[in-house]
């Protein structure tokens, strides 16, 4: 066989199913490889669409997502997409195709560094060098991007690998295992839970990403030990929001009963969380007299940004569940005082939906939306102000239901990542939640959705503007709206129906409920197209430079 | 094959050498050098050893920060390629993190 069936048959030896590429000269063997094997591969219209695509698909199941380009402009568009799965850990491999061996560093047609361009935006990266090698730098790839703190892995080929001629064997490339929390840090952690009397838990994306039994062993330990507990955007799901001392999620647009109870908290149970400016606030202000216990499995995160009194390296299921065990055997304080005040934090700040108006409030469109669609569903973000909006107003029983670029932040995140999500998981709803800024980031996505018929819903939340950019712009730029006025937006429904996309223009409250229903029901793609006021912000906020207990509430 | 630069511009924070071996692949040093860049730290002498026998690489580097070097030490270690990362430095205790 050559090297590119070599790569094709390397992927479905190690279970891959689908991936998500473009064609082009340099990646035309692999290509060609593919049109004999036995992988999907779907055809997004532009690479940052396929690196996204992977990374919706593998936040969706909590496993490898993979994207296929060419080299030079292929390359260059895939970079976007491995810097959003490097900022949010998500497992990717990228396959890059690149001018033959003889012929790198002349300049040639459509060369480009891949290497180099890949150092800042992946965990790591491999240029085959020799054809022997390339079965096991495929393999070494899927492991490096699932292990530890997983994250994305670029293996870029020469074209004259791909045609070589190779002897191919069986493959596989399964996560190392992490290793066990020694039992010292443990007991210094249990003995720093037992003093506390105001101790939050903080919980970050790392336990999702630790899986589903990390998720069950989280909750057990929150029911276990009744300590008040926060998330981070990509922590959401992870705890559930039906729990009593649960005070959802933190930082910039939290909850206030989340944001004040975390500055008054004295200790402080970090899990998987990395203790980001965007959860902070002013670091040296955050949670000022709380001690800090750190999980995570990236060693580089305990003690990055804030002193963490006792490390957790390791695995994560089964340190939460020793240190359960030991806090069993001996109790801390009572934290019935600090859990009354939770529950009467939470019963002040409830988020209120009773806005006066004919129009449409968008965290009232989005519980509605939250409440009508099935449990197991999926939602994709886009990145600004409705962002923000699913985050404090959808409710998700798992982090893998809840996908949103935090690190990154990636304007046109959503649409690929739900055409991922929908093939890692076919049996489940999934939405896209976007802004009409993100909407136009990665439109040519439509064209996939409607190649392969995906059933993926878009719930377009058009406010004319680049909302959250305005409202920064209104409250510290005096008001100078440089360039994020929208009112030349394409007709979107319009612009759907061109890809056989099927949708609806809703204005007004009272068509809220019959357009949620429409989207949801709606036996394939469906774009619901809301009109907002262009003057509606996200509250409360912590303004930049402040700490988290001074949110503004109003513009005023 | 090794390469010294001894840097002329003012010192800023305290400096510190480190040692490094690691595995000899396509953009090893380049990695290196992004790490200590990107991380706030000012590369000031570096010294590279490769032997092409066993693909191995060494460096020893002294770089300036205001910052801990405990925190570049880690993140030097968590590279795919390195074996190892030692302070050598006199101004503190030799610690070696395996990676």
């Amino acid at each position: 066989m050559t090297g590119a069936d070599l790569v094709v048959q390397t992927l479905a030896n190690l279970g891959v199913k689908t991936i998500f590429g473009y064609p082009g000269g340099a990646i035309m063997p692999v290509y060609d490889a593919i049109h004999r094997g036995d992988i999907d591969h779907i055809l997004c219209r532009n690479e940052q669409g396929a690196a996204l695509a992977a990374v919706g698909f593998a936040r969706a199941c909590n496993d490898v997502g993979v994207c296929l380009a060419t080299s030079g402009p292929g390359a260059t568009n895939l970079i976007t997409g491995l810097a959003d799965a490097m900022l949010d850990s998500v497992p990717v491999v990228a396959i890059t195709g690149q001018v033959a061996s003889p012929l790198i560093g002349t300049d040639a047609f459509q060369e480009v560094d891949v290497l180099g361009l890949s150092l800042s935006v992946t965990k790591h990266s491999f240029l085959v060098e020799s054809a022997s090698e390339l079965q096991s730098t495929l393999e070494e790839a899927f492991i490096l991007a699932r292990s530890g703190r997983p994250g994305p892995v670029l293996v870029d080929i020469p074209k004259d690998i791909q045609v070589a001629a190779l002897l191919g064997g069986p493959a596989s490339a399964d996560a190392e295992p992490a290793e066990s929390i020694a039992d010292e840090p443990l007991e210094q952690a249990a003995a720093l839970i037992r003093q506390a009397k105001q101790p939050i838990l903080y919980v970050g994306g790392g336990v999702g990403m630790a899986g589903p039994q990390a998720v069950a062993e989280l909750r057990r330990f929150a029911e276990q030990t009744g300590i008040p507990s926060i998330v981070t955007l990509k922590g959401i799901g992870t705890v559930e929001d039906s729990r009593d001392y649960h005070l959802g999620m933190v930082g910039m647009h939290g909850t206030k009963a989340a944001n004040l109870m975390v500055q008054e908290s004295d200790l402080l149970i970090v899990a998987g969380a990395r203790f980001d400016d965007r959860v902070t606030g002013k670091l040296d202000t955050f949670a000022p007299n709380a001690s800090v216990v750190h999980f995570d499995i990236d060693h580089c995160e305990i003690s990055k940004l804030r002193h963490a009194h006792v490390g957790l390296l390791g695995d994560l299921t089964d340190g939460l569940k020793r240190l359960g065990a030991k806090l069993a055997e001996q109790p801390g304080e009572d934290l019935s005082p600090w859990q009354q005040r939770a529950l009467a934090e939470k019963a002040q700040h409830q988020w209120r939906y009773d806005k006066p108006g004919e129009s449409i409030y968008a965290p009232k469109l989005l519980k509605l939306l939250s409440e009508q669609l099935p449990t197991d569903s999926v939602v994709a973000c886009d990145v600004g102000q409705h962002q923000m909006w699913v985050a404090q107003h959808m409710s998700f029983s798992l982090p893998y239901n809840h996908l949103s670029s935090g690190g990154l932040g990636t304007m046109g995140f959503g649409l690929p990542a739900a055409i991922g999500a929908q093939y890692s998981r076919p049996d489940a709803t999934v939405v896209n939640v976007t802004g009409d800024g993100s909407f136009m980031m990665n439109v040519q996505e439509l064209g996939t959705i409607r190649r392969y018929g995906l059933p993926v819903k878009i719930l377009l939340i058009d406010n004319e503007r680049l909302g959250m950019v305005r409202q920064w712009q209104q409250l510290f730029f005096d008001g100078r709206f440089s360039e994020t006025i929208l009112s030349d937006n394409p007709e979107f429904v319009t612009l759907a129906s061109a890809f056989g996309i099927a949708g609806r223009t809703i204005t007004r409250d009272d068509e809220l409920q019959q357009g949620i229903s429409d989207l949801v029901n709606s036996q394939g793609s469906y774009l619901l197209h809301v009109r907002i006021d262009a003057e509606e912000n996200v509250w409360p906020l912590v303004p930049p430079g402040a700490a988290n207990q001074q949110m503004m509430e109003t513009a005023e | 094959m090794t390469t010294s630069a001894q840097s002329t511009a003012s010192q800023a924070g305290q400096q510190h050498t480190i040692s490094i071996e690691a595995q000899d692949r396509p953009a090893t040093v380049e990695r290196l050098l992004r790490v200590i860049r990107h991380r706030g730290y000012r590369l000031c002498r570096m010294a590279v050893e490769s032997s092409q026998e066993d693909e191995r690489i060494a460096l020893s580097v002294t770089v300036a920060s205001d910052k801990s070097v405990v925190l570049l030490q880690n993140q030097l270690s968590k590279l795919v390629d390195v074996s190892s990362v030692e302070i050598t430095s006199a101004e503190t205790n030799p610690l070696r993190i395996s990676a």
